[in-house]
């Protein structure tokens, strides 16, 4: 294969395997605001706390990636159960920023709590999974971001299933669109808010633990990164839509490592942002969305 | 007199409150802004350049520096009449975090070390001055026409286009309004602390002046001010605790947000009552009764139209 085409390839993977990460995080605000109406801010930092989670389960408990996955998972999902039942029920009928504002006095809770815990230096990740370098055809590919992507794909297509084909799913579709008359019709709204908030914060969790074997480390402020970005994909993909999230989170993988592989990492940031914008002036209810009723309806 | 760390204090104040205002103006008209610190940045960088390069006098230089930065604005402002709410504050957001890069990259203004060496001619008295000047005009704007003319669009643009106002002038206006004051408030902090760095327009501090506003009440030009006083101080107040001081801070901002869903100060909806302690205050200063407005609506008649 000739030689700018083995680069430009590795670079589509690399960001492909960044984009998965990026997905997960995405979906979950997708999620979140789906049903809530609600962008959660403190989402990210529940990635973050499962990166540490994930962390604590290899080191005390034993050097298993499922394992910590789990964990991960679970304890992401019960976090984020506590952070709506405190900062985000109290304020369902504020004003419209305000659960924003809630979330975000979350998020610095949970920032500084692990900074005070864990130290602001980054912890070093030990690794739960054989790392072997395998070269396809020229591009190198590591044992880790394999394992680590089709995770990422298994999840989201089990979520896919669980809200396409699933009773609770339809329930939680029925939510997103339009939770008084769901309610009407006898969907049980509160339950289905829970649900949301523990599935996006495991998914969350999961990203976390992702990430954290990607990169050997785990760092109280690694949420503000992949939040940002997270919320930039979802509004990009479409907002409530869960495939824009999934393919936006791709997209901007590949977009990143394309910058940084061909023109230069300073400009990384500047680049995938204005392609964003770029396509939302195009578009401007993002890639899948739907249009979003104004008020005025 | 007061000590000079209080008095910094006293100063960010200020300053805060004024850049909070501006965000206001745009918020008021619906506008959601999550740039809002590059603007105020863009203002910086300016007024520095003419005080510091070019021995501008230091007035004249905010002025221009509030010029600049509303011309930036308004562009921005006409470029994104199409977007909504949501999409509008991505697309500040994305602006910010360019002008962040742009400048980290351009060595003239100091890249990544910033443009040092700034006058320190902001002080206590002209930031006050220009903040009374701005409540002043902002308690004229919430009672007048061009006030109403906000809320409604804040409200509801497709209602307010059907009254009659002209949604995306009065749009464009508010936002103009809003860079420019948050341009002089740029000019202010950075002959404060005599340096600006690009890193000073990103997205955290967008946020921190979009919190101020929130937490202190969107419905009224006080809110922001209140709500920069307030969080301005508070970690300062909490300095005594470094470690925990900003974990303390989030709980602090948690509970006020949990218990005042509205904001520290709300504003009074057309044709309620003032409070008690309102009018006492008007009592006292001999200012007489509070303006009437109708609180009784004209009965509906039964009869066939015309009648």
């Amino acid at each position: 294969m000739p030689l700018e085409l083995t680069i430009f390839l590795q670079q589509v993977t690399n960001g492909l395997m960044a984009g998965a990460a990026y997905s997960l995080v995405a979906l979950g605000f997708t999620l979140t605001f789906g049903v809530l109406r609600v962008l959660n801010l403190a989402h990210p930092e529940v990635f973050m706390v499962g990166a540490f989670l994930g962390y604590l389960s290899i080191t005390f408990l034993s050097p298993n990636f499922v394992l910590a996955l789990a964990v991960s998972m679970v304890g992401a999902a019960v976090l984020g159960i506590i952070v709506e039942r405190i900062a985000l029920r109290p304020l369902r009928q504020a004003e419209y920023l305000m659960p924003l504002i809630s979330t975000i006095a979350v998020s610095m809770i949970m920032q500084n709590g692990a900074a005070i815990a864990f130290g602001t230096e980054a912890t070093r990740f030990p690794p739960a999974l054989p790392t072997i370098f395998y070269n396809l055809r020229g591009i190198q590919i590591s044992s880790v971001q394999i394992v680590i992507f089709v995770t990422a794909i298994v999840l989201m297509f089990v979520l896919k299933y669980y809200i396409d084909r699933t009773r609770m799913g339809r329930a939680i579709r029925a939510t997103a669109e339009d939770a008084e008359v769901a309610a009407f019709l006898g969907v049980d709204v509160g339950m289905v808010v829970v649900l949301t908030m523990a599935v996006s914060s495991a998914l969350a969790g999961a990203a976390g633990v992702m990430i954290g074997s990607l990169y050997n480390s785990a760092w109280p402020y690694m949420g503000i990164n992949y939040g940002l970005k997270g919320l930039v994909i979802m509004i990009v993909g479409g907002v409530g839509s869960m495939e824009g999230a999934m393919i936006g989170g791709l997209i901007l993988g590949v977009i990143e490592a394309l910058t940084i592989g061909y023109l230069s990492s300073t400009y990384r940031d500047a680049i995938a942002f204005g392609i964003l914008i770029a396509i939302l002036l195009l578009r401007p209810h993002g890639l899948f969305g739907e249009r979003i009723k104004t008020r005025a309806g | 007199m007061i000590s000079g760390y209080w008095l910094e204090i006293i100063n960010h104040v200020g300053i805060n409150a004024i850049i909070a205002l501006g965000l206001w103006v745009a918020i008021a008209t619906g506008q959601l802004s999550v740039g809002h610190a590059a603007f105020a940045g863009i203002g910086g960088y300016v007024s520095a350049i003419l005080t510091r390069d070019l021995h501008v006098p230091f007035l004249l230089a905010l002025v221009c520096a509030g010029v600049v930065a509303c011309i930036v604005g308004v562009i921005v402002s006409l470029l994104s009449l199409r977007l909504q709410h949501m999409f509008l504050a991505v697309a500040t957001l994305g602006f910010g975090e360019a002008m962040v890069v742009l400048l980290l990259n351009i060595d003239y203004v100091g890249g990544i070390v910033g443009f040092q060496k700034i006058p320190l001619e902001s002080n206590t008295l002209v930031i006050y001055a220009i903040l009374a000047v701005l409540v002043f005009l902002f308690w004229r704007l919430e009672n007048s026409r061009l006030g109403q003319a906000f809320r409604v669009v804040k409200d509801d643009e497709v209602i307010a286009a059907a009254v009659g106002i002209n949604v995306g002038r009065t749009k464009v206006l508010a936002f103009g309004v809003s860079t420019f004051v948050a341009g002089v408030g740029g000019g202010l902090y950075v002959h404060l602390i005599g340096i600006v760095l690009p890193t000073d327009l990103g997205f955290a501090h967008s946020l921190n002046y979009l919190i101020f506003i929130v937490v202190g009440g969107v419905g009224t030009f006080w809110g922001p001010v209140v709500g920069s006083a307030v969080l301005t101080m508070l970690p300062e107040l909490l300095r005594f605790s470094a470690q925990h001081r900003y974990v303390m801070f989030g709980l602090a901002l948690l509970l006020m947000v949990v218990f005042r869903p509205r904001g520290l100060l709300t504003r009074r909806p057309i044709g309620a009552p003032e409070g008690i302690l309102l009018s006492r205050l008007r009592q006292l200063a001999g200012l007489g009764a509070a303006p009437v407005r109708p609180v009784e609506e004209p009965e509906p008649r039964m009869g066939r139209v015309g009648e």
